[in-house]
């Protein structure tokens, strides 16, 4: 039994929390739409916001979002698609995105921005030079960056990173040819792991059935040592999961939870679960 | 690949940590600085009492004239220390190199950044150093990034308090170039005014300045002057720890009023001696050479001589003190007395063996900067542990 880490060093939490299939399961039958968050931040102390990839809201919602959640919780953001998939030079856009993640900044919720890049982002001479542009767009903030093609699994992309200042962000997916390899490195000083499941039959199709799946204890095992050695060298570290469908990401957080010996913090108070 | 050196500031330190134990000074103005005495000087002053004019090194004196209602508070040495090294240990622990430049001031050595984000990597840089600060002391701090030390502790006060100022990389002549010299570190009254007879008032004139018109004033420190007016200088960060031994140890008071009384200075000579005594076998090292500072009225003098056998014994070098001193001061009375030794020689093998030894040489190091800051007015044994730099 290995010694429990200092407390704070990891924050669990989910990718997203307003998901219709994860009434009767996470959410109590009849809770309103509009009280999700306030029951998601009395299970979790972090969430990463996905709906910012689809469509950058308008600040008054984030502002509505750190009054829901108590304080000690935080937020971070996924990139708009725009920056990352679309390699948008448009500084209004980051000049928006910055704008809009203000209030939740003011109150010392925001703590920063996920940049996932899509599996056509590869190691090549444009796409680091995009990596330094967003740096340079969205000054201050954390950001960390998820590639899912192989070519960035190199050392000298940590390298690169760091001298960005910019996160590395561990992945838990598939083992399908071409995608990045489970690893565990920080490059800033934070760390951060996303769950996505390992649904290989589902991956390359898309949508929703992509993160059906149903991490074993064996899986989450894998990732101990390689969460206590990035807890170890980072100030924090996030642990997402993004295995939503039908609420299972709730199911995988509670059982990382129990492995890593957390349990106590997070008692998600959930019946067969 | 340009190099990213930070500059950490904490701001009005002394008197910061004063409000925050009783946080109904916040408004007033206060400062904190001087001893019993009376002769003391401003170590900090609150930022209330800086809209009166009152600076740090200004005489208490002075301050109450020009704010009779000025909330005098004494260093609380402990306190300060304490605090001290809780910001240090916060820093180490987001850089690899970290250097104490004063109890309330540091440097880090951050990664170096890319050079089309450089700015932005400083920015962020700049923010979670100042968050993590407050975050572990509520105190706050100002940050200033640039490519070297020099411009970082410039950039430092544009921003203050609370600020993160990044100087981009050749933005410093464009920044600082209009300034009147005297805004590089280093350069005081008598280089701003004996710079000025040579028509050079600004950074820009300096920059811009002959070399050998300068030699014939400052001599071999000339073309430091002029790459510091470039922007070039500072050195590099060193941590705790990776210091250079030292070149000599000393302690010194200032009284509070001038003493002439033999047995008083001997009883003085032999408390400072032992001080040094002690600190010398804590580093193990030994002295060569004694030294004996004193001021008599605003004159400073200083006497020396070499031993045939290098000491850490306190009783020698208190006794070769006093064979020195008495007979240069000729009954005049002090204001100041000090004793050092230096020609240091190591006593023992030399290097850290543990890691934790190196730290705590650090830490040492730390306390001997407080020291430096009390100044010699502070009544309180100042402390000098000179690494070969001018004071």
């Amino acid at each position: 039994m290995q010694a429990p880490l200092p407390a704070g060093k990891l924050r669990m939490g989910l990718s997203g929390y307003s998901y219709d299939d994860w009434t009767g399961i996470f959410y109590p039958k009849g809770l309103a739409k509009s009280e999700y968050l306030r029951y998601y931040a009395s299970k979790f102390g972090a969430v990463e916001i996905n709906a910012t990839y689809y469509r950058i809201p308008p600040a008054r919602s984030f502002e509505a979002m750190a009054a829901r959640t108590p304080s000690g919780f935080v937020f971070t953001a996924k990139a708009n698609q725009d920056m990352t998939h679309a390699r948008s030079r448009e500084r209004s856009l980051y000049r928006g995105f910055l704008e809009a993640v203000d209030p939740l900044r003011q109150a010392g919720k925001f703590d920063g921005t996920l940049l996932q890049f899509p599996f056509g982002f590869r190691n090549e001479v444009r796409n680091r030079s995009h990596l330094a542009f967003l740096r340079e767009q969205l000054p201050g903030m954390r950001l960390w960056a998820e590639f899912r093609h192989e070519s960035w699994d190199r050392p000298p992309v940590l390298d690169y990173l760091r001298r960005l200042d910019i996160g590395y962000c561990a992945v838990d997916e598939p083992p399908l040819p071409g995608l990045l390899p489970p690893r565990a490195a920080v490059t800033s000083d934070a760390g951060y792991v996303r769950f996505h499941g390992r649904n290989a039959a589902t991956w390359w199709g898309g949508g929703h059935e992509r993160y059906d799946w149903e991490y074993t204890a064996e899986e989450l095992s894998e990732w101990l040592d390689r969460i206590r050695e990035m807890a170890t060298a980072a100030d924090h570290t996030y642990l997402f999961f993004n295995n939503c469908y039908m609420g299972r990401a709730v199911k995988s957080a509670r059982l990382l939870g129990r492995l890593l010996g957390m349990e106590p913090e997070l008692d998600l108070g959930l019946p067969g679960v | 690949m340009p190099a990213l050196v930070a500059h950490v500031d904490m701001d009005a330190f002394f008197a910061s940590l004063e409000i925050r134990s009783d946080p109904r000074l916040a408004d007033r103005p206060l400062v904190v600085g001087g001893g019993p005495s009376g002769r003391g000087v401003v170590t900090t002053a609150s930022y209330p009492a800086r809209r009166f004019g009152i600076h740090s090194g200004m005489s208490l004196a002075e301050a109450r004239r020009r704010c009779p209602a000025l909330l005098a508070l004494p260093v609380d040495p402990p306190k300060v220390m304490h605090e001290s090294l809780r910001v240090l240990a916060v820093l180490e622990s987001l850089a690899a190199r970290v250097e104490a430049a004063s109890v309330d001031e540091a440097y880090l050595d951050l990664p170096p950044a890319v050079p089309e984000a450089w700015a932005a990597v400083a920015r962020t840089w700049g923010f979670r150093i100042r968050e993590r600060v407050t975050a572990a002391t509520g105190l706050s701090c100002s940050v200033g990034l640039a490519v070297n030390k020099l411009q970082a502790k410039m950039a430092t006060p544009l921003g203050k308090p609370e600020g993160v100022t990044v100087l981009p990389q050749d933005a410093f002549l464009a920044t600082f170039g209009e300034r009147e010299v005297s805004v590089i570190p280093g350069i005081g009254p008598r280089t701003t005014r004996a710079l000025g007879d040579l028509g050079i008032l600004t950074v820009a004139d300096l920059a811009r300045a002959e070399p050998e018109r300068l030699r014939t004033v400052f001599g071999r420190g000339s073309s430091v002057l002029v790459d510091q007016a470039g922007g070039r200088g500072g050195g590099t960060v060193v941590a705790s720890g990776e210091e250079p031994p030292p070149k000599s140890a000393g302690h010194e008071t200032t009284f509070a009023r001038d003493r002439a009384e033999p047995r008083f200075l001997r009883a003085t000579l032999w408390y400072l001696a032992d001080r040094v005594a002690r600190r010398l076998r804590r580093h193990g090292f030994a002295a060569r050479t004694v030294v004996v500072r004193y001021k008599v009225g605003l004159s400073r003098y200083s006497r020396q001589r070499s031993l045939r056998v290098p000491t850490d014994l306190p009783g020698t070098l208190a006794a070769e003190g006093w064979r020195l001193l008495e007979p240069a001061r000729a009954g005049r009375p002090l204001r100041l007395l000090g004793i050092a030794g230096a020609g240091l020689v190591p006593t023992e093998p030399q290097g850290v063996l543990f890691p934790e030894e190196g730290r705590r040489r650090g830490v040492l190091g730390a306390g001997d900067l407080l020291r430096d800051r009390f100044g010699e007015d502070a009544l309180l044994p100042g402390t000098v542990f000179l690494t070969g730099r001018e004071r």
